[in-house]
C-alpha cells in the first residue's frame, strides 16, 4: 500500500462523511439487537427500551409452572445459573438460593441448565413441576470459560483467537516483587524480561512482538474492569538510575484469582487503541472462590531467602598493576595487568604491606542473603445475597544490597451483593502503602554499589575500603576513595549512604453494576479509577544520579523531592442482550457501549544544593533550591459494539467495531482526523461436532481471525511548538523553545492489523491438548519520533511513517502422562518464535536509536529491513575468510576496528520456550519450571571493563600471561600472524587500541535455559485436620531462578538488562539477579 | 444514545499544555540566548576544557587525558557541536525568525545576527564545514537533517553579516537589562561587532589574504573595542541554578585532576608574567602538569601524580566568576598583528603593550579585586619583556594564546591559524603508542558520531568536500 496516499486520502475525507459512516454502523448495529429481541415476541418496531421491556412482559403468556433447586455434586447452591426452555427465548436464573421457576409452554419442553464452568444439562419436563438438578464441573473443552473484553465471560470453544488463562496460584505460589515474573515462559507468545535492578525493579511484558518504535510496547491491564496504569517509576538511561518499579507491583499475588492474557488483535480490538499490544485482564478472588458457605479465613506466609548466583568468574591469577609490573600509581586498584600474585609481601594502596595474593571473591563478601517474606490473611463470606472477601498483606524484603529495602502493605475488598432480582453490584477497592529505601543505582559508576565492586583487582580485598566507620567513609561522612578515579564511588559508600526513598500509595476501586432490564436485555455499568501518589526523596534526574553529600565527586551534595500523583479513570456503559436465539439453532451475544479514558499526571518537586547542615538530608537544608513542576493531561472517548453470533453451537462469529477519539491528536483547527473507526471478525469452528474425526481426537477447534486497532500519541501537547522559561539571571527571566522534538499538527492515529488462525486439538480422552497459532502483524503509520539532526535544533521529529511487521508461531503442548488417584504427571510445553522486521523507520529511512550502549561502541535501534531492536556498534575489520586484520602499531599486532554501525546482535531473542513439569503424588506436589530464549544478545558493559582492567578470563592465555599467545587473525598483507604476546605486550594489546571497546567484542549470545521456578508442596490429610479447625493446610518448598542448563555470558545473567524499555539488550552496571528459595505455608479454616 | 459529536468536545483545549506559551516575547528569549552562550558545565568540561584546554596545554587533567595523548574520547569532542545547536543555534534562528515577522530592521535584529555570527565562528572553528544556512530550522522550515555548509561560505556570509549588523544598530535597544552582554548599550555593540569581524579577517589571512585585509581594514575603521570596558563577557551569580554560575565553578569540584599545564606554567614563570598567580593556584604545588603522558607514565617517570602540580585559581573559577566571550585584550593583539604584518611595527607595540596590560588587569576588575596587578607591575613585566619587531607575531601569538585562557577554543583557533606558541606534541616525550593522529597536535574536533547515521546523505558529502571525521583533517583556513 502506499502511505502517501493513504494519508493524503485520510487528510481529504470529509469528517462530516466519516461521521455519518460511524453513525449508520452503530445505528445498524444497535438495530441489530433490536429486531433480534422482538422476533420471538412480538412484529411490532421497538423503539426505545422501555417499550422493548413493556413488549416482553405483556407477551408472556402463563402456562405450565416448573420449580426446582440446582445444586453442584457437593450440594452447595448454584445461583445464576440460566434455565432455558429449549429451542425458545423463555428463560430464567437460578437465585441465591439455586431456586428457580419458570413457566413452560408444554409438558414435553425440554429444560438447559447452563452455567459456565459446568457441563451443560438437559431434562425433559414429561410433565413434572419438581426439577431438581445437580450440575457437574465442567472439565471438558466445550464447558471451559474463559473471561475476555469487559470481564464478559466466554466459553473457550466459541473464541475464535488465541487467549491463555492462569489460575491465581499459578502466580502466586512462587512470589516475587512483581507479580507478572511469575508468568515467565508460561504463555507462549508472550516475552517477559525484568530489568537487574532489584526486588523492586519493573517488568517488561511485549505479547506477540514490539510493534511501536516511540510506544511502551506493553499490554494494557485490566484489573477488575478498569484499567490499571502502569507507568514506568523512573529508570536507567545511558547515565545510570534509579528504577522505582512499575503500576504492577502494587497488585499482591495472593489476590489475583486469574489472569487472562488476550494476545491478538482480535481479543483486544475491543478495547480499542491502548489494547493495540495485547491485554492482560487480572481478576481479583472475590468471596465466591470459597468452597463452603459462610466465614472462611485463609492464612498464608511466604519466606525467601536469595542470595547472588555464583556467575561471577573473574581472573584470579594476576594480580594489580600495568603491563606485567606493579602499579606504578597506588590507588590504581582496577588495573589487574600486574604480575602472577605469588602471596610476596607488596606495598598497597594505603602505604601498608599486604600479600600480593588472591583476596577471595569480593561480591561474596559484598553482597548478603536477603530475607524476603510475605504473609496475607483473607477472609471470605458467602450469603444468599452475595459474597465478600478482605484481605490484607504484608511485605518485606531486601535486595542483595542489604540497605535496599521493600515494605509493603496492602488491603483488598470485593463485594458482589443482588440487590434484586434484576440488580447485581460488585465492587473491588484495593490500596497498597509502599515503602522503598536506598534502590540501587545502576548502569553507571556514580553512586552505583554493583560498578566498581566487580572491577577490584583479584589482590584488592573490598572490605578493606569498609573504613574505621564500617560504611566507606573517611570520616564518618566523606568517602574514603577506592582509587584515582572518583566516579568510582567506594561500594561501601554507596550501600550504606544510599538516602534515596520512595513512598507509594496506591488506590484503585473499581464497580460494576447490573440491570437486568428483562430476559434478554441488561445494561451494564462500570467504572473505577486507579490514583497513586509517590513522594521520591533523593531521586534521580535524567537517567543521572543525584549527587549523594560526603560523595568524592561531589561533597556539597544535590538533594531532590518530588511527589508525583498520577491519576486514571474507566467508565462504559454497555446494553446488551445474552443468548437471544434468532432461529432455533442461531444465537446471538452481543452489546454496544460507550466509554472514555482520562489520565493525568502532576509532579511538583524540589532540587536543593549544597547540604549545609551535614546529614540532615531535607531539601531545604539545601544553600539553594529551585523548583520543578510538569503536568499531563489525556482522554479517550470511545463507542464500540460486539455481536457473537452462534450457529448450531458448533460455529461461532465474533464481530467488534469501535471508533476511539484522542484528545492526544487534537487541536484547534486541525485538519487530519483525531479520530479512527476500526473492527475484528474471528470465527471458531468446533470442528470434531461438525465431521467425524478418528477416535483418539476428542475434541478439535480451528479458528482464524482478523483484526485493526488504531491508537493515538503517547503523550499530549505534541501538536504545537511551545516556549517556557528556565530560571532568570539578574532578575531577567530566560525563555526558550520547549523540548528537543519538533511537534507536528497533522499527525493521525496509527494502525495495528493482525491475521491469526490457530487449532485447539484434544487427543487421548483430552490426555493430550495441542494448541497452536500463526499471526501476522503490522503497524502502520507509527507515529515515530525520528531522530534529527542535531544541526536542525532538534533531535527528534514526530512523524507517522513508522512500519514494523512481525510474524510468528506459538504452540503450547499439555500431556498427562500420568492420571491415577494417587499419581499425577502433567507436562507442558510452550514454543514460540516472532519474526519482526522494521520496514519503515523515518523519510530517509535511518536508524532509529532505542537505547545506548553506555560506552558508545554499541547502541540500540530500529534500521529498515532488520528486526526490532538490533545492536549495532562498532566492528572488526575482517578479510574475505573472515579473519580479523591486524596492523602492527609500536610492535604489537593489535586488532583493526571499524568504526562504521554495523548489526552486531539482536536485542529481543526472538524464540522462547517454557517446560513445565507438575508432579502429584498422594498428598505431594511438585512443579519444575525451565525458560529459554534462544537468538538473542547482550551488550555487556561489564564483560567489557572486565577486559580493559586485565580482570576477564579472555586477558589470560592457556599457558598464563608469561607464555603468551599469538593474536587469531591475519596481518594486514594477510599473511598469519606469528609474534607471541607475553606480559606486558598483553596490557597493550587488550588496551592500547581499546580491542576492550569494540562493540563487536562485549556483544554476546545469550541463549540461555533457565530454571525458573521449582516447588515441592505437601498437602496435610484431612484426617488428619479432622478434629481441628483447619479446613485445609498446605506447606511448601520454593525456589525461583535455581541456575542454568544453557547460558553463555560470562559473569553476569544473561538477560542482565538495566532497564525495561524499548532498547532491550544493554547491561551496565547491573544488579546481580539472586537465586531464591524459601517456604510457603498456606493454611484455612 | 450518546450524541457522537460531542465525542471529542473539549479535546482540543484538553491538549494544550497550561504548563508553557506557544507564543513569548524576545527580551527572555535573548536573555536565554546569551547566557547560554556563556557556556555550561557539560560542554565546557568536555569540549572546551577536556578536549580544547589540553590541546592548547593550558590545562589538564589526568583522568581524560585523551586529549594530550591525541586519542578520541568521542563525547568530549562532540558535546560542543551537539549543544550549541540544540539550544543557542535553534534559540538565535527563533529570535530572527521572531524579528522578522514583527518587522523588526532595527538595533534587536543587529545584535541577533551579529550574535549569530559569534555562535558560529566557534563552532566552524573548531569543526570546520558545518551546517550553517539550514542550521535550526527544524520547526520553521521542516528540515531534519541540515546540509553541511562550506566553511568558507560560512565564513563569507558570517562577515558580511557582521557588516549588515553593525549597520542596522540605532541608538538604543529595547531589550534593556534582558541584554545579559551590554545592557543595552549599542555603541559596546557596534565595538563588539567590529571586533568580531577583525578575528574573522586574521583567521582567513593565510587562505585569502585580500579579503583579509579588506575586512580588517573596515573593522578597525568601523570602530572596535578601547578599553576592557567594552569587553563581552558574561556576569554570573551564585546560583540558583547551575546555568547561573560559572560553568568552572561548578566543574572544579567535580575535576578535582584539572591542572594548570606545564607549558602554560613554565611560559608564565620563565617571563616573570604576574599572571602566573592568578591563573595558577598559589597556594599549590609549584609547577605545571606535565603533558602528553598519563598517570602511569607520569607516576613511572617522575614519581608524579594530578596533586603534584597547580590548580586552576580557585579565584578566578568562583560560582560568580564572569565569562568573557571576547575582549579587548585579544582585539589589541590582532590589531598589533594586523598592524606587524603591514610592517607598522610602532602602532604593533602600541597594541601589544594594552593587550597585555588589559589582559594583566581584567582579573582586577572583573573577577575579584585582590587580582589587581597594578600600572607598576605591568610597566615592569613590559620593560623586562619588551616588544621586539623581529620577534613580533611569535610574541603576540603568545600574548594572544595567554589571553584566551578560558576560552581554549580560541587560543586553539589562533594557534593552528599562526602557529603560535609553538607546542610541543607529547611535551617533548616519546609520542603515545595508542595516538590516532600519529604523533601529531590535532587540527580539529569531530563531528558526532550519531551524524553518519541520523545525517548520512550529508555527513557522507562533507567527508567528500572536507575529508575524514578525524583530528588531522584541517579545517579551510588552517593551511599554516
Amino acid at each position: 500500500m502506499n502511505k502517501n496516499s493513504d494519508i493524503l486520502e485520510r487528510a481529504t475525507f470529509s469528517p462530516k462523511i466519516n461521521l455519518q459512516i460511524k453513525l449508520l454502523t452503530f445505528v445498524l448495529l444497535f438495530s441489530l439487537f433490536q429486531v433480534n429481541a422482538t422476533s420471538t415476541n412480538s412484529p411490532e418496531k421497538i423503539t426505545t427500551l422501555m417499550e422493548l421491556n413493556d413488549v416482553i412482559s405483556k407477551n408472556e403468556i402463563i402456562q405450565k409452572q416448573v420449580t426446582g433447586v440446582v445444586t453442584d455434586k457437593a450440594g452447595l447452591l448454584l445461583p445464576n445459573v440460566t434455565v432455558i426452555e429449549k429451542g425458545t427465548n423463555n428463560a430464567t436464573v437460578t437465585d441465591f438460593d439455586g431456586n428457580y421457576t419458570l413457566e413452560v409452554s408444554d409438558d414435553n419442553a425440554v429444560l438447559k441448565f447452563a452455567y459456565l464452568g459446568y457441563k451443560e444439562m438437559e431434562v425433559s419436563v414429561n410433565g413434572q413441576t419438581v426439577i431438581n438438578v445437580s450440575l457437574e464441573e465442567g472439565n471438558e473443552a466445550l464447558d471451559e470459560v474463559v473471561i475476555t473484553a469487559f470481564g464478559f465471560e466466554k466459553k473457550t470453544k466459541s473464541v475464535g483467537y488465541s487467549i491463555t488463562q492462569l489460575k491465581g496460584d499459578e502466580v502466586s505460589r512462587v512470589k516475587s516483587g512483581n507479580p507478572l515474573q511469575a508468568l515467565r515462559g508460561k504463555v507462549a507468545g508472550v516475552n517477559i524480561s525484568n530489568g537487574a535492578t532489584g526486588i523492586k525493579g519493573s517488568a517488561r511484558v511485549v505479547i506477540r512482538g514490539n510493534s511501536s518504535f516511540n510506544g511502551a510496547n506493553q499490554p494494557l491491564y485490566i484489573i477488575d474492569g478498569i484499567s490499571l496504569q502502569n507507568q514506568q517509576l523512573g529508570s536507567a538511561g545511558e547515565w545510570g538510575g534509579v528504577d522505582n518499579g512499575d503500576g504492577l507491583s502494587a497488585i499482591n499475588p495472593d489476590d489475583i484469582k486469574s489472569i487472562s492474557v488476550l494476545k491478538g488483535g482480535a481479543a483486544a480490538a475491543l478495547y480499542g487503541s491502548r489494547a493495540s499490544n495485547g491485554v492482560i485482564i487480572i481478576k481479583t478472588k472475590d468471596g465466591k472462590g470459597g468452597q463452603k458457605k459462610g466465614l472462611g479465613v485463609e492464612v498464608t506466609n511466604q519466606t525467601v531467602f536469595t542470595s547472588i548466583n555464583d556467575l561471577f568468574d573473574p581472573q584470579t591469577t594476576y594480580g594489580n598493576g600495568v603491563n606485567g609490573g606493579l602499579p606504578t600509581d597506588p590507588m590504581d586498584t582496577f588495573n589487574s595487568w600486574g604480575p602472577r600474585m605469588d602471596g610476596s609481601s607488596r606495598a598497597t594502596y594505603d602505604g601498608t604491606n599486604q600479600p600480593y595474593e588472591y583476596a577471595g571473591n569480593n561480591l561474596d563478601k559484598f553482597y548478603s542473603t536477603s530475607v524476603n517474606s510475605t504473609n496475607s490473611v483473607a477472609v471470605t463470606s458467602n450469603t444468599a445475597k452475595g459474597s465478600t472477601r478482605f484481605s490484607a498483606s504484608h511485605t518485606k524484603g531486601a535486595d542483595v544490597v542489604a540497605t535496599s529495602k521493600l515494605k509493603r502493605v496492602s488491603f483488598a475488598l470485593n463485594t458482589s451483593q443482588k440487590l434484586s432480582d434484576k440488580l447485581t453490584f460488585n465492587t473491588s477497592v484495593k490500596f497498597t502503602d509502599t515503602d522503598e529505601e536506598a534502590s540501587p543505582v545502576v548502569a553507571t559508576a556514580p553512586m552505583s554499589p554493583n560498578g566498581s565492586i566487580r572491577y577490584f583487582a583479584p589482590n584488592i580485598d573490598v572490605n578493606d575500603f569498609r573504613g574505621q566507620y564500617g560504611n566507606g567513609t573517611s570520616d564518618g561522612i566523606n568517602e574514603q576513595s577506592i582509587n584515582a578515579n572518583f566516579y568510582n564511588t567506594n561500594p561501601w559508600f554507596a550501600l550504606e549512604n544510599n538516602i534515596t526513598s520512595a513512598k507509594k500509595q496506591r488506590l484503585l476501586a473499581a464497580i460494576n453494576a447490573r440491570y437486568d432490564v428483562s430476559k434478554s436485555l441488561y445494561v451494564r455499568v462500570q467504572g473505577g479509577f486507579d490514583k497513586a501518589t509517590n513522594h521520591f526523596n533523593n531521586q534521580t534526574i535524567n537517567g543521572a544520579p543525584l549527587f549523594q553529600p560526603g560523595v568524592a565527586y561531589n561533597p556539597a551534595g544535590q538533594l531532590f523531592q518530588q511527589t508525583q500523583t498520577i491519576n486514571q479513570y474507566d467508565a462504559d456503559v454497555f446494553i446488551g442482550t445474552d443468548n437471544l436465539n434468532i432461529t432455533k439453532d442461531i444465537s446471538v451475544n452481543g452489546f454496544i457501549g460507550a466509554g472514555t479514558f482520562s489520565f493525568n499526571n502532576e509532579d511538583v518537586g524540589v532540587f536543593g544544593n549544597g547540604v549545609v547542615i551535614p546529614e540532615l538530608y531535607t531539601v531545604l537544608n539545601t544553600q539553594s533550591q529551585t523548583g520543578l513542576y510538569g503536568y499531563g493531561a489525556k482522554k479517550i472517548n470511545s463507542v464500540y459494539g460486539s455481536a457473537e453470533f452462534s450457529f448450531f453451537d458448533k460455529i461461532y462469529l465474533t464481530t467488534t467495531l469501535r471508533n476511539d477519539w484522542f484528545s492526544t491528536l487534537s487541536a484547534e483547527g486541525k485538519t487530519t482526523p483525531n479520530d479512527d473507526l476500526y473492527g475484528s471478525a474471528s470465527l471458531s469452528v468446533i470442528l470434531s461436532d461438525l465431521v467425524e474425526l478418528p477416535e483418539v481426537i476428542s475434541f478439535a477447534k480451528l479458528r482464524g481471525g482478523y483484526s485493526q486497532v488504531a491508537g493515538g500519541a503517547s503523550q499530549p501537547y505534541g501538536l504545537s511548538l511551545t516556549y517556557g522559561l528556565v530560571g532568570s539571571h539578574l532578575g531577567n527571566p530566560l525563555g526558550s523553545i520547549s523540548g528537543g522534538t519538533i511537534p507536528n499538527s497533522f499527525i493521525t492515529p496509527f494502525e495495528k492489523n493482525e491475521m491469526e488462525f490457530g487449532f485447539d486439538v484434544r487427543m487421548f480422552d483430552n490426555r493430550l491438548s495441542v494448541d497452536f497459532a500463526y499471526y501476522s502483524n503490522q503497524t502502520l503509520r507509527d507515529i515515530v519520533n525520528a531522530s534529527a539532526s542535531n544541526a536542525s535544533g532538534f533531535n527528534s521529529t514526530t512523524i507517522n511513517l513508522g512500519e514494523i511487521t512481525n510474524k510468528g508461531v506459538e504452540l503450547l503442548l499439555n500431556w498427562k502422562a500420568i492420571d491415577e488417584n494417587d499419581l499425577g504427571l502433567d507436562l507442558t510445553l510452550n514454543y514460540a518464535n516472532n519474526q519482526s522486521e522494521v520496514v519503515t523507520t523515518d523519510e530517509s529511512n535511518g536508524i532509529l536509536a532505542a537505547g545506548v550502549g553506555a560506552l558508545f561502541q554499541s547502541n540500540i535501534g530500529h534500521m529498515p529491513g532488520e528486526p526490532f531492536g538490533v545492536i549495532y556498534g562498532s566492528s572488526y575489520v575482517r578479510d574475505e575468510q573472515g579473519q580479523i586484520i591486524h596492523d602492527v602499531v609500536n610492535g604489537i599486532p593489535l586488532p583493526r576496528k571499524e568504526a562504521v554501525n554495523k548489526v552486531l546482535g539482536l536485542g529481543v531473542a526472538p524464540t522462547q520456550i517454557g517446560l513445565g513439569t507438575n508432579l502429584r503424588y498422594k498428598d505431594f506436589t511438585f512443579n519444575l519450571f525451565l525458560e529459554g530464549k534462544f537468538g538473542g544478545s547482550i551488550v555487556s558493559n561489564t564483560n567489557q571493563s572486565m577486559k580493559q582492567y586485565g580482570l576477564h578470563r579472555a586477558t589470560v592465555p592457556a599457558g598464563g600471561r608469561e607464555n603468551g599467545f599469538i593474536p587469531d587473525g591475519v596481518l594486514a598483507d594477510g599473511s598469519p600472524i606469528t609474534q607471541t604476546l607475553t606480559g606486558g605486550d598483553i596490557n597493550r594489546y587488550w588496551t592500547d587500541n581499546q580491542k576492550y571497546a569494540v562493540g563487536e567484542e562485549n556483544v554476546y549470545k545469550n541463549d540461555f535455559i533457565r530454571i525458573s521456578q521449582l516447588s515441592l508442596g505437601y498437602k496435610i490429610p484431612d484426617n488428619l485436620l479432622k478434629n481441628i479447625f483447619i479446613e485445609s493446610a498446605n506447606i511448601s518448598i520454593v525456589g525461583n531462578n535455581l541456575g542454568f542448563l544453557l547460558n553463555n555470558v560470562p559473569n553476569h545473567d544473561p538477560e542482565a538488562y538495566y532497564n525495561t524499555r524499548n532498547g532491550q539488550g544493554v547491561e551496565a552496571i547491573s544488579m546481580p539477579i539472586g537465586e531464591s528459595f524459601g517456604f510457603s505455608v498456606n493454611l484455612k479454616f | 444514545m450518546v450524541s457522537v459529536t460531542s465525542c471529542d468536545n473539549d479535546f482540543a483545549d484538553l491538549n494544550v499544555d497550561p504548563t508553557a506559551s506557544t507564543d513569548l516575547d524576545i527580551k527572555p528569549k535573548f536573555a536565554y540566548l546569551f547566557l547560554k552562550s556563556a557556556t555550561e558545565e557539560y560542554e565546557l568540561s568536555y569540549t572546551q576544557i577536556l578536549c580544547a584546554g589540553q590541546l592548547v596545554q593550558q590545562v589538564m587533567d589526568q583522568t581524560f587525558p585523551q586529549s594530550s595523548i591525541y586519542t578520541v574520547r568521542e563525547d568530549l569532542q562532540f558535546a560542543w557541536w551537539e549543544t550549541q545547536y540544540a539550544t543557542t543555534i535553534k534559540s538565535v534562528v527563533d529570535i530572527i525568525n521572531q524579528l522578522e515577522s514583527e518587522g523588526n530592521v532595527g538595533t534587536e535584529m543587529g545584535i541577533a545576527r551579529i550574535w549569530k555570527a559569534y555562535i558560529f565562528h566557534v563552532l566552524a572553528d573548531q569543526y570546520g564545514d558545518t551546517p550553517y544556512f539550514q542550521a535550526g530550522m527544524g520547526f520553521l522550515t521542516g528540515v531534519t537533517r541540515p546540509v553541511y555548509d562550506d566553511d568558507q561560505e560560512i565564513y563569507m556570509h558570517m562577515l558580511s553579516e557582521l557588516e549588515a549588523g553593525v549597520a542596522q544598530l540605532g541608538s538604543a535597544s529595547t531589550l534593556g537589562s534582558s541584554d545579559l552582554v551590554f545592557n543595552g548599550d549599542t555603541s559596546k555593540w557596534s565595538k563588539f561587532g567590529n571586533s568580531l569581524m577583525l578575528r574573522l579577517a586574521m583567521r582567513i589571512k593565510n587562505v585569502d589574504p585580500l579579503a583579509s585585509t579588506a575586512w580588517a581594514q573596515k573593522a578597525i575603521s568601523g570602530g572596535t573595542m578601547q578599553s576592557n570596558d567594552d569587553t563581552a563577557y558574561m556576569v554570573h551569580t551564585d546560583g540558583p541554578l547551575d546555568l547561573n554560575r560559572n560553568a568552572w565553578g561548578t566543574y572544579a569540584p567535580r575535576y578535582a585532576n584539572a591542572r594548570i599545564g606545564a607549558t602554560l606554567y613554565d611560559w608564565l614563570a620563565a617571563n616573570g608574567d604576574p599572571r602566573l598567580n592568578i591563573l595558577a593556584d598559589p597556594s599549590g604545588p609549584a609547577a605545571g602538569n606535565r603533558y602528553g603522558l598519563e598517570n602511569d607514565q607520569l607516576m613511572a617517570l617522575y614519581g608524579e601524580t594530578s596533586d603534584s602540580y597547580a590548580k586552576v585559581n580557585p579565584m578566578i573559577t568562583k560560582n560568580d566568576s564572569p565569562w568573557v566571550f571576547l575582549s579587548y585584550a585579544q582585539t589589541a593583539l590582532l590589531e598589533a598583528e594586523f598592524a606587524a604584518s603591514a610592517g607598522d611595527h610602532s602602532t604593533a607595540e602600541v597594541k601589544y603593550n594594552a593587550g597585555v596590560t588589559a589582559h594583566m588587569q581584567i582579573w582586577g576588575t572583573h573577577y575579584d579585586a585582590s587580582l589587581t596587578v597594578d600600572n607598576t607591575a605591568v610597566s615592569a613585566f613590559l620593560s623586562a619583556n619588551p616588544y621586539v619587531a623581529a620577534e613580533g607575531e611569535r610574541m603576540i601569538g603568545e600574548q594572544y594564546w595567554a589571553a584566551s585562557f578560558f576560552d581554549f577554543f580560541e587560543g586553539f583557533s589562533n594557534f593552528r591559524r599562526s602557529g603560535y606558541p609553538e607546542l610541543v606534541p607529547f611535551g617533548g616525550h616519546a609520542p603515545h603508542p595508542s595516538t590516532t593522529t600519529n604523533g601529531e597536535i590535532p587540527r580539529r574536533l569531530l563531528y558526532p558520531a550519531g551524524e553518519a547515521s541520523v545525517n548520512a546523505v550529508n555527513y557522507q558529502a562533507v567527508l567528500q568536500a572536507q575529508g575524514p571525521n578525524t583530528q588531522v583533517t584541517r579545517v579551510w583556513w588552517d593551511v599554516n
